[in-house]
Order: C-alpha cells, then sequence, then structure tokens
C-alpha cells in the first residue's frame, strides 16, 4: 500500500555514508524536487556537483550513483563534476548540489546565482545563511527548507503547490 | 498499512490555507508529491496542499494502491473498514456512510465532492452513492476530514467530507479496462484512461456499467418486499470526460463534463423503502492563476438532476460560482479570502403545479494561520453565507396552509473552524479543535408538496438549519519504524434535527385545509466517543492494520414514532471494530478483513405513518481478496465480500446482506 517507502528502500541499497554526508536518497529527494523547478523542460536534469578538496571523495560517489542517468521520479539526474575553483563554468546546469566548504561559500553561490543555477545543500546552515536556495534532509523524514531570498536572485521559482509544501525563510 | 492522519505540522500551518480544494485537486500531482515527501498529500484537510502527517484535521487517506486491495465494488463499502466511519448497506447499491453517528437512509451530514465539485444532491440532502461519476480504477485517492468543515466547504459539512480526486494525465499518460462477473447475475465493465496529448494539453475519460440483483428484503417491511417484487435489478452507467489546458506555468484552466443513469432499490431518509432512478449531468470549469496578489482561483459547476422516486419525480439543477485568493503576508502569516454566489431551482415536486421554488446564496469566508514557533501553530476560519429563498407561486390552497409569501425566507449563518497545534518535546502531535458547521434546509425540507385528497405533505419553508458543534482532541505517533497509533476523542451537538416528515399530521384545520404531515426540526441529539487505528508492516511482504470506535449517543427528540421517525441513539453502533491482515509476495497479493459492528435498534416504516423499530443483533463481516498478477498489466482477482453473510445477514431494517462473490480481469497500462 505505500508506495512512498520506496525512496527508503533505495537508500538502503546504497552504501550508508558518513554522517552529514549527500547520500543518494538524498539525491532522488533533490531530484524529484527539481521536478516542481518552473521553467525546466523535459525530463533530463544535469546537476552540478561542486565540491573541495575534502570532499572530493563524496563528490566521486555521487557522480557514480548518477552514471548513465539517476532515475528520480519524472526526472533523469546527469552529474557534472565541477571543482569549487572552477564554480564559474556552471552554466547550463539545472542545480548544483554543494559539498562541503562549497556549502556556504559566497563565491560558489554568487557564481550559481548569477548563472541562474539552483543551489542545494544538505548542510542546513548553507540555506539558513542565504548561500544556497534549497536545504534538504532526507532522514528520517523529508525535510525541505528554501531560502526565498536567496532563490529570488537566483531567479529560481517554484510550483505552488510545492512551495505550499516546504519550509520557507 | 492503511493510512489516517490526525494531525499538523506547525511549519505548514503558516501555508496551509492557499488552494481550494477544487484547485489543489486539480493541479497537484500526488503521486510525484507522496513520493518526494515519503507520505500521501492532500488538499482535503484545510484547502491547501499538505503532506499528510501534516495536516490540522483527523483525516483518513485511501490511495489508490489502498483501494485496489478491498473486496468491496463501491465507494461506500471502501470507507467501512476504517476508524470513526459508520456504514449500513440499504440495499445493493445503497451504502450509506457517516462518520461519528449512525450511518441513517440517505445520511445528510457527509458533504462529498468529486474533484472539488459537490456530489451531495443539495436538492433532498444526501449523496446517492452509486450515482457518483467515477470509476473504482479512476481514483487517485479518496479524502476524508472528520467533524464539521462548513467554513471551508460551505453548508452540509458536517459530520465530514469525502473528497474523491480522480487521476490526473497531466501528470502521467495512463489507461485501465476492468471486466468483472459474479454470483447474484452481478456484472461490471470499466473504462478509464488519459493522456497528455501535448505540453500544456492534457484529456482524460472513464465509462462504467453494473449490474446486479438487489438484496432480497427485509421480510418484516412490506413496503421493501413491494418494491422488490416491483422490481429487483440494479444497474448503473455513467461517464466523465475532461481536459485540462495550461497558458503558462502560472496559469491553467480545466473542465469537466459528467453524466450517470442509475437505477436502484434504496431506503429513503424517514426509513421508507423505494425504488429510484437517477438521470444526472455536471458541468465544471476552473481557472488557476498564480499573480502578484496571490494565487487566484475561480470556479464553476452546474449540476442537473432528474430524480424519479417511487412518490415522484424531481427535477432540480444547482449552478455554483466561486472565486478566492491566498495571500502570504510573511512566513508565519497567511490569509485567504473566498466569495461564493450559489442558484438553486427545482421544479414543483412531486405534484407539479405547486410553484417552481429555490434559493440564492452568497458566501463570504476567510481563513489566518499563524504559527507561533515551531512547536505551536494556529488555524482559524470562518464563513458567513445568506441564503434567500423564493416561490413562484402558491401552492394549492386545497392542500396546503403555505402561501407564496411564506416562501420568501433568510437564512444567514456563520461556521468556524478553529485548531491550535502541539508539538511536545515527548513525541507525537496534539490538535485541539473548535467547529461549527451548518446544515442547511432542503429542497424537501421547505418547498415539497404531495397532496392526497384528505391530508397532504408539506415542507416548511419556516424550517431552521441544523446546527453542529464539536470539539476533539486527537494524538498520532510513530510508536516504531513501522507501527503508527492515531487516536482521538471527540464531543459533538447538533440542534434542531432536521428530523423529515412527521410520522402523524402535526397541522389540522382551520390552520391548513387538511391535515398535514410537516418537515421540519425535530429536537436535538450529541454523540460522544473515541476512535483508535494501529497500523503496520512486517518483514516478507505482511501489513496489518487494527482500529476501534466507541461511540455514545443522546437523544433529546420529539416523540418517536408519533412525531420523529429518527432514532439516533438507537441506530448508532455503541462498537465498531476493524481488521485487516495483507500479504504481498511475488506476484500475489491476499488480503482479509473483518468488521464487527454492534447491535443497533433501528426504525423501520413499513408503510407511510407506521414507524416502529427492530432490534438488529451485532455483526461480524468477513472479506477476502487474492489477486494474481498474469503480466505486468494483466491481473486476475477473486473478491468474496461478507462471505460468512450467506443468503442473508439483518444488517438493516430495508434489505438484508448478502455474500457475493466476483471475479476480476484487469488490464492496466
Amino acid at each position: 500500500m505505500r508506495k512512498f517507502i520506496l525512496p527508503a528502500l533505495a537508500g538502503l541499497l546504497f552504501t550508508t555514508p558518513a554522517m552529514a554526508e549527500t547520500t543518494q536518497r538524498d539525491l532522488e529527494v533533490i531530484g524529484r524536487a527539481l521536478s516542481f523547478v518552473e521553467g525546466a523542460s523535459g525530463s533530463d536534469r544535469t546537476v552540478a556537483i561542486v565540491y573541495d578538496a575534502a570532499s572530493e571523495a563524496e563528490a566521486q560517489a555521487l557522480a557514480s550513483a548518477m552514471a548513465g542517468g539517476l532515475s528520480a521520479g519524472r526526472v533523469t539526474l546527469n552529474a557534472r563534476l565541477v571543482p569549487m575553483a572552477d564554480s564559474g563554468s556552471l552554466g547550463g546546469a539545472d542545480a548544483a548540489v554543494l559539498l562541503g566548504a562549497a556549502a556556504g561559500d559566497g563565491g560558489v553561490f554568487s557564481a550559481a546565482s548569477s548563472a541562474g543555477v539552483m543551489t542545494v545543500s544538505t548542510d542546513m546552515s548553507c540555506v539558513e545563511s542565504a548561500q544556497c536556495v534549497m536545504g534538504v534532509q532526507s532522514a528520517p523524514s523529508v525535510r525541505i527548507v528554501v531560502n526565498r531570498g536567496a532563490a529570488d536572485s537566483s531567479s529560481v521559482s517554484f510550483a505552488a503547490a510545492f512551495a505550499m509544501m516546504i519550509e520557507e525563510i | 498499512m492503511k493510512t489516517q492522519f490526525l494531525t499538523t505540522s506547525i511549519s505548514v500551518l503558516a501555508l496551509s490555507v492557499a488552494f481550494s480544494a477544487t484547485s489543489a485537486a486539480q493541479t497537484l500531482d500526488y503521486t510525484a508529491m507522496s513520493d518526494l515527501f515519503g507520505e500521501p498529500v492532500t488538499a482535503g484537510a484545510t484547502g491547501a496542499p499538505q503532506r499528510a502527517s501534516d495536516v490540522p484535521a483527523t483525516m483518513i487517506i485511501i490511495t489508490q494502491d489502498d483501494i485496489e486491495r478491498f473486496p468491496e465494488y463501491d465507494i461506500p463499502g471502501v470507507l467501512r473498514h476504517f476508524a470513526g466511519v459508520n456504514f449500513n448497506r440499504y440495499a445493493f447499491g445503497d451504502g450509506q456512510v457517516s462518520i461519528r453517528g449512525a450511518a441513517t437512509p440517505y445520511t445528510p451530514r457527509l458533504l462529498v465532492l468529486v474533484n472539488g465539485r459537490e456530489v451531495y444532491l443539495d436538492s433532498y440532502g444526501y449523496t446517492a452513492w452509486s450515482s457518483l461519476p467515477v470509476e473504482m480504477a479512476d481514483i487517485q485517492q479518496i479524502e476524508v476530514v472528520k467533524g464539521p468543515q462548513s467554513a471551508l466547504y460551505g453548508f452540509n459539512a458536517v459530520a465530514g467530507v469525502v473528497n474523491i480526486i480522480t487521476r490526473n494525465p497531466a501528470h502521467g499518460d495512463y489507461a485501465t479496462a476492468r471486466a468483472e462477473i459474479g454470483t447474484d447475475e452481478y456484472s461490471n465493465v470499466s473504462l478509464s484512461g488519459g493522456r497528455q496529448f501535448t505540453e500544456n494539453f492534457s484529456a482524460r475519460f472513464s465509462y462504467g456499467t453494473q449490474e446486479g440483483n438487489e438484496f432480497a428484503p427485509y421480510a418484516p417491511n412490506a413496503q421493501a418486499v413491494g418494491i422488490a417484487a416491483a422490481g429487483n435489478q440494479f444497474s448503473r452507467e455513467n461517464a466523465a470526460i475532461a481536459a485540462t489546458f495550461r497558458f503558462n506555468d502560472k496559469v491553467s484552466m480545466n473542465a469537466e463534463v459528467t453524466t450517470s443513469d442509475v437505477t436502484l432499490a434504496e431506503t429513503g431518509s424517514i426509513y421508507l423503502a423505494g425504488g429510484t432512478e437517477y438521470d444526472l449531468n455536471s458541468y465544471q470549469a476552473g481557472l488557476e492563476a498564480d499573480t502578484d496578489f496571490g494565487f487566484l482561483t475561480f470556479f464553476a459547476s452546474r449540476n442537473e438532476s432528474e430524480i424519479a422516486y417511487n412518490f415522484g419525480s424531481m427535477e432540480s439543477s444547482i449552478t455554483v460560482f466561486r472565486v478566492q485568493d491566498l495571500i502570504n503576508l510573511s512566513p508565519n502569516d497567511t490569509i485567504r479570502f473566498s466569495v461564493e454566489y450559489r442558484d438553486a431551482e427545482a421544479g414543483s415536486f412531486p405534484d407539479a403545479t405547486d410553484g417552481d421554488f429555490g434559493y440564492t446564496s452568497s458566501a463570504l469566508s476567510a481563513m489566518w494561520s499563524h504559527k507561533f514557533s515551531n512547536e505551536l501553530g494556529m488555524t482559524l476560519a470562518l464563513r458567513y453565507d445568506s441564503v434567500e429563498w423564493s416561490r413562484d407561486a402558491s401552492p394549492n390552497p386545497g392542500g396546503y396552509p403555505f402561501v407564496q409569501a411564506d416562501y420568501d425566507r433568510s437564512i444567514e449563518e456563520l461556521s468556524y473552524n478553529a485548531a491550535m497545534v502541539w508539538r511536545p518535546e515527548a513525541g507525537g502531535t496534539v490538535r485541539f479543535s473548535a467547529a461549527r458547521g451548518v446544515q442547511a434546509p432542503t429542497m424537501f425540507d421547505v418547498g415539497f408538496t404531495l397532496f392526497f385528497g384528505t391530508a397532504s405533505v408539506s415542507g416548511d419553508p419556516s424550517i431552521e438549519p441544523s446546527v453542529v458543534t464539536n470539539y476533539e482532541i486527537a494524538y498520532d505517533r510513530d510508536l516504531t519504524a513501522d507501527i503508527t497509533l492515531r487516536a482521538a476523542v471527540f464531543h459533538q451537538e447538533t440542534t434542531d434535527v432536521k428530523g423529515g416528515t412527521s410520522v402523524i399530521p402535526v397541522v389540522f384545520p382551520p390552520t391548513s385545509p387538511v391535515p398535514v404531515y410537516l418537515f421540519g426540526n425535530h429536537g436535538d441529539t450529541q454523540v460522544s466517543g473515541a476512535e483508535f487505528a494501529l497500523a503496520g508492516d512486517m518483514e516478507h511482504g505482511w501489513n496489518w492494520d487494527v482500529s476501534y470506535t466507541y461511540q455514545s449517543v443522546e437523544d433529546d427528540l420529539l416523540t418517536f414514532g408519533v412525531f420523529t421517525p429518527q432514532d439516533y441513539e438507537g441506530a448508532t453502533p455503541t462498537h465498531l471494530v476493524n481488521a485487516h491482515l495483507g500479504w504481498t509476495g511475488g506476484r500475489f497479493t491476499v488480503d482479509g478483513y473483518v468488521n464487527y459492528v454492534s447491535s443497533v435498534d433501528m426504525p423501520m416504516q413499513p408503510a407511510f405513518g407506521a414507524v416502529t423499530s427492530e432490534a438488529i443483533d451485532s455483526q461480524v463481516a468477513l472479506s477476502l481478496r487474492g489477486q494474481y498478477d498474469l503480466t505486468d498489466w494483466l491481473s486476475v482477482a477473486l473478491n468474496a465480500q461478507n462471505v460468512n453473510f450467506g443468503d442473508g445477514e439483518v444488517t438493516n431494517t430495508n434489505h438484508l446482506n448478502e455474500s457475493r462473490v466476483w471475479a476480476s480481469l484487469t488490464s492496466s497500462f
């Protein structure tokens, strides 16, 4: 009866990560949330993974999870690895997942927002400090927080129904 | 695991008043949303899209996956398996449902909607469930909101609201064909499908035809026996077509047309058996716009009905216009304003020459949600209704005590819903709520005229609305990762109960030309009770749920059998118990259900004016279902409903309930 346990099962299939790292389950939540970003069309979404040296392994793991396309609801996620120093090359991505020091870095957010790329992190302090558009937590229950100011400066908007079901700060 | 939700998330309260149920029902991508959040989503509690665990009301959400696993052929049958739901099947196609109180014949207290359009028959004040233009396989989910909801939904949402949401092809193409055949000449063919033709245009359709033998009449009920002798076949045919056009990301419009044609045996509101034919048509359209001035919704609908009761035919219509807007004042405060206009008309009925009649109504409503903190929030909703009745002519002066001017009647009523939600550190969610709902006079209550020479039956233009006040405390909690607890205690008072016609004439000459049986208010009643539900998933594909409902009713009505045929205290079962055990493995799915209903004393009217009471023993019903998936798109199922009832179990004073068995072949793409 509960089709909605599938994301949880998918998460279990993935190697349990270190605490605070972005998991495949987080990616699936991010991907499903991307379905509700206005202006996008088609089913393919390019997700830039922005990382620093300390989070390179985590970034590689996420890219591996998306190898060949990761299905998340009605969209398919394809990874593009972007070192933090190259954040000026984010143009064309649908979203940027910020890892390590990239989450909370003003330069990364500025580059992403000027390119109209939605920034997202599992580090909630990033969205709370307006350095990310979206903060995502997938366990124990799904929590999505959007920073309205960051979204406006990134020219990112969401479907009205979605916006009413998340936290907005 | 059946899903029943009671509570509220403070965070969502601040945003929880946005959409009308109509707009949200049509725009909400239920599948994508529930997959994203890991739980069902709904717009039924406040009109705004919400996660099931966040809703500020006691709710049941029944998904398509749930529906498929019940050995039931209609929606009332599905609803009987949930806590707080009273159910009785007065004939094969006459299942009646109420929340927290007896499922009396033609239950008037539950407002039912399909995609936000009222299918509650405003003319008489009940829902003819078999006439709903919906196929079971076409339902996305059924949402049941318990308690008065008049401030949100308007008149007649006093016991609760059932909102039926159909699938939306804008969120994925689909097609389902189902053929069923069973005992007692049962057959059912159901087709439904939807497709997104372009990025901006999608459409869906459904068609169904269903037949079967009626149940045997309850032998002491002469009227039911006579109706059965005149015809003993249930038949239903219905169709719906709908389309959605999206102008851009911010603006879309939708339209839907439905028709249904049903012939069946029933029991009327005064426990008098009847045979009825329904010919219903509906039209609706909506426009939704996400603007700088808020989320605007425009909605219009028209229901047209021709209903042939065994005492006469009635033609009526109701047209509704609604505009509303949501404005987010701040992250902690949201307000919503709504304006609604209704125009309802009925032909003189059943006597055809007493003047057509009807009403217009205007309503203003507002809602405010405020978030004090992440642990505490509040929602307040208010609605003001003004109703103006009128009649085209005076009824026959030889038969009735009323003249045309008596029908120039105004009614003004205020409804409210208030909820305070608290999430204690100890865990779970506690909700305190109070509500005032209004049950408006119907066409029957006001304008009915039937003259038979020496006496007449008449509506009463001075009848008062019934007012229902409800107080509730609810608690829900995940006991473990796989087991959930839902609980609620409630107290509900109803004043000025509209009890249908009097059993004996109550107006006599010289006040009237002949003795008159009069519709009217028959007193007060109240119900107190509690409900508990546990549900869980286990290893190896097993799942289970169990629920218990306790109800204690106290009536303060006019003398039973003389001035009123109603006896809520006697007709409401004190104890309801439901249990379910299911298993899924490979291509097999098996489910078993048990429903216990304690004994009642139920009114019976075997002939007009002769009301008695019959003792109905407690019942245990056992139902089973097994399904085997032949392929990914083709399945067969065997359904056995009430297998222990055999050729007849007495569950009411109209028809026996029989065991029915049928096989299903379903193809889904």
